[in-house]
């Protein structure tokens, strides 16, 4: 059945049975006169709606107006009843099931074939808070959180603008999750619009919890090391985003909104550098820019000097690191692979564990890697100041997203530089750089390398590619 | 066909890589090397290398070696060394006044051609290496110590360039060679850079310290300091130092129409007054223009004296005159280019001398 019948009967054990076991759904059949054939029947689930209220206001005052016992019941008793109230009529059996867990009242009415919703939903979610992965010391503490609703308030309150367009879909043949896809009219591109919507009307998935899953699909080169999209806990990111002419995507459950088409540079901004003074954020920017170069290519480039080059280095540097070498019994590529798989772990494990307990694992491993590793004659000095400035350029890289590829390539440079020295090393960046200019997210290069782009990097100019000749125009995308 | 092409480039970019993979603590740093003759073509090779110890400054070790060439000598080091010979970091390259008499090209053709070799490494001549490296030994010194001595005694003494293997070279491959090398001397238990070496070629010929060694730098040096010491106006026992900075210097050489070789040069100073045994008025700027012109012809009674000397006495263009005359007129100098020692021997060099005294220090 996929329609409602006009028989309540039919109906009402259509969904005792289809809500079989579905223990949390509660059923109230209300006829307060007894006559036969004129009651109406109320269905919801206990656990997301407010019941108090259910009972106070839509039970009472139903019972009040209740049609004496020769007049028959129909839906206009909801409009009479409750005349502020939003309340609409649905007849799929799909549909009402889903709001039915979204927290409504379903009500049946005899002989019609339409069911009346009503909102009542009450979830008790977490508050909004402080984001997580995006802490700035200047800028908006408001976070997103997993509740879609409060996530489209907050951004309608930053931008009260009929401009800014929020089209819902649902993602997932079975959780049907529901999903925001936010733009500003006359802003947006329509190709990449256009692009969005296909591509989210094609993702093929169960069932969805988090924006991460739908990043995957969503991408042109999936398996990329690089992610091609960026995603934020801010609303205020978000919303400066959009008014560049970026699309935005919030999925329900998941407190991590994604930015598209995203740029390699993107990933090495953050908001406050809008916030504070201009100087400071065109100087962080190259901070950061070092911080990504380093992050990906000091321990190997340590090798390659100190096995390969060492005529490179400065005589006095050169003796200094014969000197620290000394009493150690590995090469210095093992000893920098060893030491930064002991940074991973310390990394993995501080990462998983509770707070207090994290800043424990985090003193012990610091002891660990830097004095006794040098005391016990494991590495050199000079081996843990590499890695420690190397885990300390992969913090600084604002995307935790972005890090992750420097950490794995970071390996791979490491064992080509160990056999083939800086001119290994060199093939490895060539091919990365190949690599990251090839990439492109919704028709967007994702890396180029051009004037206009390093003013955008560094002047804080919009893009040029978001610079549309095809503006959205009112009618024209259905 | 496409990626196969690419899978080719890939495999050609490999097959050139680097095979020289060496763990640091698998080498011998080489901190100075000396080369001195015995016999006809036979020579000693007295290298000292740097051991380092664990938590401790790294010290010298001063081993002898004998070998056709140097690389066979490198190679025979390795009887007795627990590590590789590394020579990229070597600071000084000593070479015995017997030896260089026989051209020192060949001698330094290894470091030269090497790839890894570093360039700056010193040039230096003296009576006998393998003396000076003992001595370098007994004291703990490494030969950075050799290089820092003559960067000091050329930077604030103005006594010759510091020869690195680079510069030497350099100037062994200009049309007219000319060639000046840092000259060591081991007095008593120190060694001491003590003038400047000069070269026919690469020849070496003699030795010039004291006042000709002066009077090069103040020629040949830009803004370099070097000091010079006149008397007072007032009286002659006592003195006046000056420290100069070479602001300017204009070279210019031709070959006249009755076949003089002519060289102008003119040298501009700014002097600052350092030391001062006089009782005069410095205030006064009668006595600023007088001290001005005596300095004037002290310096150049210096200068004087060393082109003299090349002149006369050993006949040998050290300062790049015929370099310049090539780079200037390069017609008139393959007219002479044959008979160029008599013609230099001839030159009429003419001197310019300016200097300004810019500070009198702190007291007048």
């Amino acid at each position: 059945m996929e329609k409602l019948s006009t028989s309540l009967d039919q109906n009402y054990k259509f969904f005792q049975q289809r809500l079989n076991h579905c223990e949390d759904v509660e059923f109230r059949i209300l006829n307060p006169y007894k006559v036969k054939g004129n009651e109406i029947i109320f269905m919801y689930c206990e656990n997301v709606i407010d019941e108090l209220i259910v009972f106070e206001t839509l039970f009472e005052k139903i019972i009040q107006n209740y049609p004496k016992k020769n007049e028959k019941i129909d839906q206009s008793i909801l409009k009479d009843v409750f005349p502020t109230t939003s309340i609409f009529f649905l007849d799929d059996v799909q549909e009402i099931i889903s709001y039915l867990f979204y927290g409504f009242c379903i009500i049946l009415f005899p002989n019609s074939n339409k069911a009346g919703l009503v909102c009542y939903s009450q979830k008790n979610f977490r508050q909004v808070g402080e984001p997580q992965s995006e802490v700035v010391i200047r800028g908006p503490r408001e976070g997103f959180v997993e509740v879609i609703r409060t996530n489209i308030a907050m951004i309608r309150s930053k931008l009260p603008n009929a401009n800014l367009k929020v089209r819902l879909k649902k993602i997932g043949t079975e959780s049907k999750t529901f999903t925001a896809v936010i733009y500003m009219e006359n802003k947006v591109p329509l190709d990449t619009l256009q692009k969005v919507l296909t591509r989210i009307d094609k993702i093929d998935i169960e069932s969805t919890h988090e924006s991460g899953s739908i990043e995957r699909r969503l991408e042109e080169h999936p398996f990329s090391l690089f992610p091609q999209i960026v995603h934020t806990e801010r609303p205020d990111k978000l919303v400066s985003d959009v008014m560049e002419g970026r699309i935005a995507i919030i999925v329900d459950g998941s407190p991590h909104a994604l930015i598209l088409p995203s740029t390699f540079k993107m990933f090495l901004q953050a908001s406050e550098d809008y916030y504070e003074r201009y100087w400071l954020g065109a100087a962080l920017r190259v901070v950061r820019t070092f911080a990504f170069l380093i992050a990906l290519l000091l321990p190997s480039f340590y090798i390659g000097v100190t096995t390969f080059h060492l005529e490179m280095l400065p005589t006095e540097l050169a003796l200094a690191i014969a000197t620290q070498k000394e009493g150690t019994p590995f090469s210095a590529f093992f000893e920098a692979l060893l030491m930064e798989v002991f940074f991973e772990l310390l990394r993995e494990a501080g990462i998983r564990l509770p707070m207090p307990v994290g800043s424990a694992v985090s003193i012990v491993g610091g002891l660990v890697i830097g004095d006794a590793a040098i005391q016990a004659g494991i590495a050199s000095p000079a081996m843990v100041i590499v890695v420690a400035l190397t885990g300390i350029a992969s913090f600084a890289i604002p995307k935790y997203s972005f890090a992750i590829p420097l950490r794995i390539l970071r390996f791979g440079l490491m064992i080509i530089t160990s056999f083939l020295g800086l001119f290994g090393l060199m093939i490895a960046i060539i091919a990365i750089f190949i690599h990251i200019t090839s990439l492109s997210s919704f028709g967007v290069p994702y890396f180029e390398l051009s004037y206009s782009s390093f003013k955008e990097m560094f002047y804080f100019v919009r893009p040029s590619h978001l610079k549309n000749k095809n503006k959205f125009t009112e009618g024209e995308f259905k | 066909m496409k990626s196969l092409g690419v899978i080719a480039i890939i495999l050609v970019l490999l097959l050139s890589s680097c095979t020289n993979s060496e763990e640091v603590d698998k080498l011998s740093l080489i901190s100075a090397v000396g080369l001195e003759k015995i016999a006809d073509n036979e020579y000693k090779i007295i290298i000292q290398y740097l051991m380092p110890k664990k938590d401790q400054e790294p010290f010298p070790i001063t081993k002898e070696v004998d070998g056709l060439t140097i690389y066979e000598a490198n190679n025979n080091l390795n009887e007795f060394l627990p590590r590789k010979p590394y020579w990229s970091h070597n600071f000084i390259i000593l070479l015995s006044e017997e030896l260089a008499k026989e051209g020192i090209r060949r001698q330094l053709d290894f470091f030269r051609r090497n790839p890894e070799m570093r360039q700056d490494m010193l040039v230096a001549i003296t009576e006998s290496p393998r003396k000076i490296l003992y001595n370098l030994q007994e004291q703990q010194l490494s030969g950075e110590t050799l290089k820092l001595i003559a960067g000091q005694a050329s930077e604030r003494n103005g006594l010759g360039e510091v020869s690195t293997l680079h510069k030497v070279y350099q100037n062994l491959f200009f049309k007219k060679p000319f060639l000046t090398i840092t000259h060591i001397f081991l007095d008593g238990e120190n060694p001491r850079i003590d003038g400047v070496s000069i070269f026919d070629k690469d020849k070496y010929i003699t030795t010039i310290k004291g006042d000709e060694a002066r009077g090069l730098g103040l020629i040949n040096l830009k803004n370099k300091y070097s000091s010079v010491t006149v008397n007072c106006l007032d009286n002659e026992n006592r003195q006046i130092t000056f420290n100069l900075t070479n602001t300017h210097k204009k070279k210019n050489a031709y070959v006249n129409d009755l076949g003089i070789f002519k060289i102008h040069l003119t040298l501009e100073f700014e002097a600052s007054l350092t030391e001062s045994h006089c009782m005069r008025n410095l205030s006064n700027t009668d006595t600023i223009k007088k001290l001005e012109k005596s300095l004037n012809k002290k310096i150049k009674e210096l200068a004087k004296k060393t082109i003299e000397h090349s002149q006369q006495n050993v006949e040998i263009d050290y300062f790049g005159f015929g370099n310049l005359l090539y780079l200037n007129h390069p017609k008139k100098w393959k007219e002479i280019e044959g008979e160029y020692k008599t013609v230099y021997k001839n030159a009429n060099i003419q001197l310019k001398i300016k200097t300004r005294i810019v500070q009198t220090g702190a007291v007048n």
